[in-house]
């Protein structure tokens, strides 16, 4: 889990899912200010325009609001969002048709250091951005989840409904290919 | 530019980064907001004991036997007998035996014709490509 967004004791969030099933909005409130911003990233790094961010964000909680009875505890509702979230981006990318266009302001943003490092780091993430659209949806979440998440394989097989092995396979596949595109 | 061996975790920490400014410019509470009025403005959580008649599976039954009940009082109106049986029965209740035996003879030369006609293969020669398909059309309704 990135530092900056420690990740909500599961038991947590398992208590507020209850207080929102049995009617108490707060209880759906918390649990978006806790993992908004972490399934933002998520989606940007999976491709999600940036137009479109907001929508995504949204379109998610509410799929996941109205399928909570679905969530068994497989594994952290955070990861169980997350699954929905590449699901809506899926969505979204087949009614639009198309890719993820990332402004140039963006990419070159202010961030610590001098101009040229700066410049190098939008291009590397930019690079980084178009590998990942290359790759197989699949490879792709894997890799999100685990290397920008931090989750563990277990957890990534339970919410993406596939098996640890299978989630090891896809994460090397990912970072072998995302190597050579960067290299 | 990139290093030359680009190792796990810099990509990791590549992969980090990404997304982190979009994220920034979401706004938590707007977004609970949006969420919470298109979820009051849906169609509504069932809470508590759900209602029977909500329930997908009982409206499939309640179609499926109003659909039944529906074709099982157009079939009775089509093939009901419009004039009971009786009446027949009354009928021939006034014949003698003789009468009887020629009543049923005349049934069974009428049943043996033949009930069907079949088309002749002299009038199917003169038809068309397009006659022919329209004629098997029909023929199997």
């Amino acid at each position: 889990m990135s530092p900056a967004e420690p990740a909500a004791r599961p038991t947590d969030d398992i208590a507020l899912i209850a207080a929102w099933q049995a009617g108490d909005e707060r209880g759906a409130r918390e649990l978006v200010a806790r993992h908004a911003k972490a399934l933002a990233r998520f989606l940007a790094g999976a491709g999600a325009p940036d137009a479109d961010l907001d929508d995504l964000v949204q379109e998610t909680f509410i799929r996941a609001f109205r399928a909570i009875g679905g969530f068994r505890g497989q594994c952290r509702f955070r990861t169980w969002l997350l699954a929905i979230g590449g699901n809506a981006l899926k969505d979204l990318g087949r009614r639009i048709g198309r890719r993820r266009v990332v402004p140039l302001d963006e990419r070159l943003a202010a961030r610590d250091g001098d101009p040229q490092q700066r410049a190098e780091a939008g291009e590397t993430e930019e690079r980084l951005r178009q590998g990942l659209e290359r790759l197989p949806r699949m490879q792709r979440d894997v890799f999100l989840l685990r290397a920008q998440q931090g989750l563990e394989y277990e957890e990534i097989a339970a919410a993406l409904d596939t098996s640890t092995g299978a989630a090891r396979v896809h994460y090397h596949h990912a970072v072998k290919r995302l190597k050579e595109w960067l290299q | 530019m990139m290093e030359d061996h680009l190792q796990d975790a810099e990509l990791r920490r590549l992969a980090e980064r990404l997304g982190q400014q979009a994220s920034e410019r979401i706004d938590v509470e707007r977004t609970a907001d949006v969420v919470l009025e298109r979820l009051r403005a849906g169609t509504p959580r069932t809470r508590g004991i759900p209602r029977w008649w909500s329930q997908p599976r009982w409206l499939g039954v309640a179609a499926a036997l109003v659909v039944m009940a529906g074709a099982g009082l157009v079939l009775r109106l089509q093939t009901g007998p419009r004039h009971p049986a009786h009446y027949v029965a009354d009928d021939l209740r006034d014949l003698s035996i003789e009468q009887l035996r020629e009543v049923l003879s005349t049934l069974d030369q009428t049943l043996a014709e033949p009930a069907t006609i079949e088309p002749a293969e002299d009038d199917l020669n003169g038809l068309s490509t397009e006659q022919l398909e329209l004629l098997l059309q029909s023929l199997e309704g």
